[in-house]
């Protein structure tokens, strides 16, 4: 087993390692930028270590002072979370070359699949289906013309050096081809300093289906069925399921053992994800490989009952997976909510505050993922991710009622947060029945606001009990001289017991 | 008492009055409601509306925090058995209510009802921007004195790897650049006023 793991990232994922750590007895060293000082994971960590100033690039991102801070304080291995450098391969080497155990993949897998048309390439060799596309890094403007003709339009023209939606573009007509190419090249040139890009089919109404896969270093690959994360807004993820209501046993089949080829292509080892692309007439095509733990893990360990950081660490630490394919079963339905400060109103554009209030729902099937607690700053430096709601029942009209329970129950003051849009979201019938595509919330909730509501006015009366209670004029300060309501009155008067 | 509350661009007058059978009448706008508090404890309310039960939680931002004074209310609804109860936040600015309302509520006499603020309606008409998120300057693209075009990108604001351009909203002379380079701003934070040609 390993000894002492550096944490190497913020927020709830920070949260979720380190008790998987506290739990398995393994010493933890969280780190923070000067921002995160008073944060949930540096609070409940037991040792802490300060990496620079709230930007990332001059902490969460400064692989050489973590690789410093993990040998200083005794470490033995770092946990990337994901986000930051959790995809890095440059990242990865400096930690094994550091002699620390990264706990992740192998450098060469996260390499393979970190270039995208060459993780294509890999993948048709391995007989993984992939969306018809093009990518060839002398192509003239003319080559890309014609191979586009071929694939046939709508298509995607898209980064090569990395995923998440930067630099996509969706070209309807030959005529926005060239556009699209020099944008996307910018882009790319940007987020990645290297302008290659490719073109792929671009698979209208598809749903957003992702396969978790778990790998040991003794040659065993097991996949743990399907995600659904077809709610997305700006090419982020908001709701996640599993089973796929999308799904057949058949193609849920096809899939895993698709995830399982992709994984054993690049020798890859640890937990990871493949995304695929499923169209109307469920062909699946391979998007991409995250080649770290998903924001979205825990509806998986939901249903499978496998703890997936428990599994990271056992695996890093060169134990062999404790269970076959055959001994993974399914079990009910788990549906998970991202809680982002931002407001869906406002184009989901990030806000800040402090926490004043926190009350998180409980019970039965019932799991908070949160980074935050009252009292806490959220800042402009980091993502916008706060929490994460999941719950779990028998079935999925059962798990989505549960939720809509547990989000009437979620109580967040001090700043603006997309909870009002999820109860809206998992309401919304399109959604309830299982048909949301990828579009879903681009167009049905297009120009979203908050409707009127009849607790519009009982909100104003809270507030003013609440400022009446307190014996506060409206002005915030002075008490108010014969406040004339009833629980003030300091003779045990009591209403309505 | 009364109680006056900025949501969004308008305002909205509450007014308290205890009655001798222990229960409040509450008037929100023209709309009355009787109200049965059942415990207030640490920003937390459990109350009857007509007949209906709710629990609301409300805080405020500790005195000496900067900006402007806000509350946060939050509501959840009355129990239908079988449904979940509806749940809601808000977001309010507490303001001094308008003088000369303080006689006793007669019911459904008084309508207030939303009232422009007039401060934003003056905010408006001179075209001065605010901050839509909060984050931090990147570049300011303009002077002071300088005439600008409307949609001109003015400044670039970022915040959680959003990168958003402020453009002018209408053609005119910038009279004032609140803010600088390298500035973390807070939404609602104004940062440039523009003069509209005339």
């Amino acid at each position: 087993m390993l000894r002492k793991i550096l944490i190497a990232n913020r927020g709830e994922i920070a949260v979720r390692i380190l008790r998987a750590c506290q739990e398995l007895g393994i010493g933890a060293v969280a780190v923070y930028s000067e921002a995160d000082a008073n944060a949930l994971h540096v609070r409940l960590a037991g040792e802490t270590v300060c990496i620079g100033p709230p930007p990332p690039a001059e902490s969460y991102l400064c692989g050489e002072r973590l690789v410093e801070v993990a040998a200083a304080t005794g470490c033995d291995a770092i946990h990337p979370g994901y986000g930051f450098l959790a995809e890095s391969a440059a990242f990865a080497r400096m930690v094994r070359d550091a002699g620390l155990v990264f706990v992740g993949p192998p450098v060469e897998a996260i390499e393979k699949m970190g270039v995208k048309p060459e993780a294509r390439a890999l993948m048709q060799q391995a007989g993984v289906s992939v969306a018809p596309g093009f990518a060839s890094p002398k192509a003239t403007q003319e080559d890309f013309a014609r191979a586009a003709e071929q694939i046939g339009y709508p298509l995607m023209v898209k980064a090569a050096g990395g995923g998440g939606g930067i630099g996509l573009q969706i070209v309807y007509q030959p005529a926005a081809l060239p556009d699209a190419i020099a944008s996307a090249r910018q882009a790319s040139q940007r987020a990645f300093g290297d302008p290659a890009i490719f073109l792929e089919k671009y698979i209208a109404n598809g749903r957003h289906i992702e396969v978790q896969i778990l790998a040991d270093s003794h040659g065993n690959v097991v996949h743990l069925y399907e995600r659904e994360c077809s709610i997305q807004r700006r090419h982020q993820k908001i709701i996640e399921e599993t089973p796929s209501p999308f799904m057949t046993d058949g193609v849920r089949a096809t899939i895993g053992q698709a995830a399982i080829a992709a994984a054993r292509a690049v020798g890859y080892v640890n937990a990871g994800t493949v995304e695929f692309i499923v169209d109307e007439q469920m062909n699946h095509y391979f998007l991409e490989m995250n080649t770290r733990l998903q924001v979205e893990h825990p509806v998986t360990e939901m249903v499978t009952g496998v703890d997936l950081v428990r599994a990271q660490i056992a695996v890093a630490a060169g134990n062999p997976l404790p269970f076959t394919q055959d001994s993974i079963s399914r079990r009910g339905h788990a549906v998970e909510c991202r809680i982002y400060a931002e407001d869906p109103a406002q184009d989901f554009l990030p806000t800040t505050g402090r926490v004043l209030r926190l009350v998180e729902p409980s019970g039965p099937g019932i799991r908070i993922d949160s980074g935050v607690a009252v009292g806490d700053e959220i800042s402009v430096y980091y993502d916008p991710l706060i929490a994460k709601l999941i719950v779990w029942a028998e079935d999925r009209g059962l798990a989505l009622h549960r939720m809509e329970w547990a989000l009437n129950g979620y109580t967040m003051l001090g700043l603006t947060t997309n909870l009002e849009f999820l109860r809206e979201m998992v309401r919304y019938p399109l959604f309830r029945t299982g048909g949301a595509t990828t579009h879903f919330v681009a167009e049905q909730m297009k120009g979203w606001q908050p409707q009127a509501s009849t607790l519009d006015d009982i909100a104003l009366i809270a507030a003013a009990l609440a400022d009446s209670a307190e014996g506060r004029q409206p002005d915030g300060d002075a008490p108010a001289s014969n406040c004339p309501i009833p629980w003030q009155r300091n003779d045990g008067f009591r209403i309505g017991t | 008492v009364e109680f006056c509350y900025r949501v969004g661009e308008t305002e909205q007058l509450v007014r308290l009055e205890a009655q001798v059978d222990g229960t409040i009448i509450a008037q929100v706008g023209g709309r009355v409601y009787r109200v049965q508090l059942q415990s207030a404890q640490g920003g937390q309310f459990h109350f009857m509306v007509d007949g209906r039960r709710y629990e609301a939680f409300r805080a405020r931002p500790m005195q000496g925090s900067q900006g402007v004074s806000r509350c946060y209310v939050a509501v959840v609804g009355s129990t239908t058995p079988g449904e979940p109860p509806e749940s809601r936040h808000y977001e309010f600015i507490p303001v001094v209510p308008p003088q000369g309302t303080g006689q006793p509520i007669e019911a459904g006499l008084l309508r207030l009802g939303a009232r422009t603020n007039p401060a934003v309606a003056r905010s408006r008409a001179r075209g001065s921007l605010d901050a839509h998120m909060p984050g931090q300057v990147v570049q300011v693209m303009v002077n002071e004195g300088e005439q600008v075009s409307a949609g001109q990108p003015l400044l670039v604001l970022e915040a959680m790897k959003i990168v958003t351009r402020v453009v002018a909203p209408v053609a005119g002379r910038i009279s004032r650049v609140l803010v600088q380079e390298g500035d973390t701003v807070e939404r609602g934070q104004r940062l440039v006023d523009v003069e509209p040609v005339a």
